[in-house]
């Protein structure tokens, strides 16, 4: 069937609004901000119904054409990049909040329902409750970072942000609406199990076994008190002892680190080259919240005596900075004062260009891959911008290596991707596991480490649910 | 009355240490007040600051105040605490309790200094 020919048949399946091939449409969904290489699509389709999505998925099977959807077009993975040729399903028009139920602290949204929307909602008719929030642009869609297993400022407390999905309704590749988890069953989503637990069948998969039309996504309370700080330390070894020892004690609802560059990039320093040696490496954040004052008061105290446990290890850490006396010191610092947050510094830049290496890995190795992956990056002439954070109490760690370029510039980009090529496979031999992985990566570096007998139920269960191999071909595929 | 013409000017920014930085952002902000303006005109010569481990040097140039990393060769006063000191004094801390406590170290011409004061000092956000 050519392209014309799927053109008709959607027109008339979804109205002429709704499938566009116009230069403007075909541009925009054609590029992210990362390294990879612009992808021309054929048609992009907006659907705001789940029936939409199944015509839409019905007519790809029988023209065997590829179909990516598609929300915000941020992610660093190059996830949102269409195959050639392909459909883009544009899900931006499915934003409705369709209920929240405030005693199971539960919301049941739509994938084109952004952070920013979700945060709005609450604070009007929700304010008890909350949704946790990624450091990513406000517009972001909360259902695809949930199943892309990203992580938000909860995820100390209550891990990457699929384990919050208590199930989904999905359009299968082949046209077939599903519901899964406890959304299979009853009107209140309630958890994933007692249930066989097919939501995993949507995690992880990067949009390859159906489209997500509908999820329910876990809230948590809001306590009414917050406290958020930076800790200036002098030494990366010393800011992942204070990262461990306070992910284990329990009290931060969020704590993480960003290395000196980042830092420096808040100053609007877009480039910055060189530490002075004198200068803290990195800074630490975290945030508390509580239900009264004392209470406040205790969790403080408990932050205080593992930084004083640091420092009778002998690392140099100052005491915590109250991020209203940062700001005061320098405005920027407010884009950490309360999320959802854009940040410019990252985004807002000459050549407009950014990418990672984002990790998941064992926390106890955070500082021979952050100073291996210095390393790399100052061989191709990049700062160390290292985001760091432990993960579900601890129990496992994000590092991420951020890079900022001048995409206009072919030779800067020939160095990023080979930047981001030596450190992820530095990075995996080390145990980390790259997440959002760019197809790329997943064919180069990921793939011959995974155990073959993954990757071949992996195919055997794609096979089953996409036979005819049109759901976003080409991602994680090895 | 006319905002008087002086700028700050951060010398190698890409090189510059967090002190340097955080110097830049409060210099900037209060020279926008033409009376702070006005008063950093009238300053001479440079100062050296060290905050924690980090130096740099804070020269009164004509028309300019330039930030330079590290000590400066031949300053008119100097100043040298730990960094939560300087950020605490920055914010509007007292002076005097670091001094007396031995926390906080001056050198050179003090006036220097005190004119230095609340060019360096963050002021409460504007509203609007």
């Amino acid at each position: 069937m050519d392209v014309q020919e799927i053109k008709r048949r959607l027109v008339e399946a979804l109205g002429p609004e709704r499938v566009r091939d116009d230069e403007a449409a075909l541009e925009e969904s054609s590029h992210d901000m990362t390294e990879l290489a612009p992808v021309r699509p054929a048609l992009v389709v907006s659907a705001t119904e789940p029936a939409q999505v199944q015509a839409v998925l019905r007519l790809a099977n029988e023209a065997r054409a590829p179909v990516t959807p598609r929300v915000a077009g941020t992610n660093l993975g190059g996830l949102s990049l269409p195959a050639p040729g392909g459909l883009v399903l544009d899900l931006r028009p499915m934003r409705r909040i369709l209920a929240i139920h405030p005693d199971e602290m539960v919301a049941v949204i739509e994938p084109g329902v952004s952070f920013q929307d979700m945060r709005r909602h609450l604070a009007e008719h929700h304010p008890g409750l909350r949704l946790g929030y990624p450091l990513s642009p406000p517009e972001v869609s909360v259902v695809a970072n949930c199943l892309c297993q990203g992580l938000s400022n909860l995820s100390l407390k209550h891990g990457s942000m699929d384990e919050w999905l208590h199930g989904v309704e999905a359009v299968l590749p082949t046209g077939e609406l599903v519901r899964t988890g406890s959304m299979a069953v009853g009107d209140v989503p309630f958890g994933r199990p007692p249930l066989p637990d097919l939501t995993g069948l949507f995690l992880g998969f990067q949009g390859t076994t159906g489209v997500v039309t509908k999820a329910a996504v876990a809230l948590f309370p809001e306590p009414p008190l917050r406290a958020r700080g930076f800790i200036l330390n002098h030494s990366l070894e010393g800011s992942y002892e204070v990262l461990r020892r306070l992910a284990r004690r329990e009290v931060c609802d969020d704590l993480g680190g960003l290395s000196w560059p980042t830092g420096k990039m808040l100053f609007g320093v877009e480039r910055p080259l060189e530490r002075d040696p004198a200068e803290p490496e990195f800074f630490l954040y975290l945030d508390l919240s509580a239900h009264d004052a004392e209470e406040l008061a205790l969790k403080q105290r408990a932050v205080d005596q593992e930084i004083e446990a640091a420092r009778g290890r002998g690392f140099r850490v100052e005491a915590p900075l109250p991020i209203e006396r940062l700001v005061r010191l320098e405005p920027a610092f407010a884009k950490f004062a309360d999320f959802p947050t854009r940040l410019d510094f990252l985004l807002d830049h000459a050549g407009g260009g950014l990418t990672w290496v984002g990790l998941y890995g064992p926390a106890a190795r955070w500082e021979a891959a952050s100073r291996d992956g210095e390393r790399l990056l100052a061989t191709h002439g990049f700062p160390p911008a290292i985001v760091a954070r432990p993960m579900k109490a601890g129990h496992f760690a994000v590092l991420r290596f951020i890079l900022t370029f001048d995409r206009r510039d072919p030779a800067e980009l020939a160095r990023v991707r080979a930047a981001v090529r030596e450190v992820g496979a530095m990075a995996l031999g080390r145990g980390f596991v790259p997440y959002k992985t760019p197809p790329w990566a997943v064919r180069e570096l990921l793939a011959p480490r995974v155990d073959p007998g993954m990757l071949q139920l992996l195919g055997r269960v794609r096979r089953l649910l996409d036979p005819a191999g049109v759901m976003n071909p080409g991602k994680w595929e090895p | 009355m006319s905002q008087p013409a002086i700028v700050v000017h951060l010398e190698e920014p890409a090189r510059m240490n967090l002190l340097g930085l955080i110097l830049r952002s409060l210099l900037t902000r209060n020279l926008a007040e033409p009376r702070l303006a006005r008063r950093a005109l009238a300053l001479r010569g440079a100062v050296a600051i060290q905050a924690g481990d980090m130096q740099v040097g804070l020269c009164a140039e004509p028309g300019r105040l330039v930030i330079r990393r590290g000590a400066p060769a031949r300053p008119r006063a100097s100043v040298r605490g730990s960094l939560p000191v300087f950020l605490d004094i920055a914010l509007g801390g007292s002076l005097l309790g670091p001094l007396l406590d031995g926390e906080l170290h001056v050198g050179g011409n003090p006036l220097a200094l005190l004119k230095l004061l609340p060019l360096i000092r963050a002021r409460a956000a504007r509203r609007g």
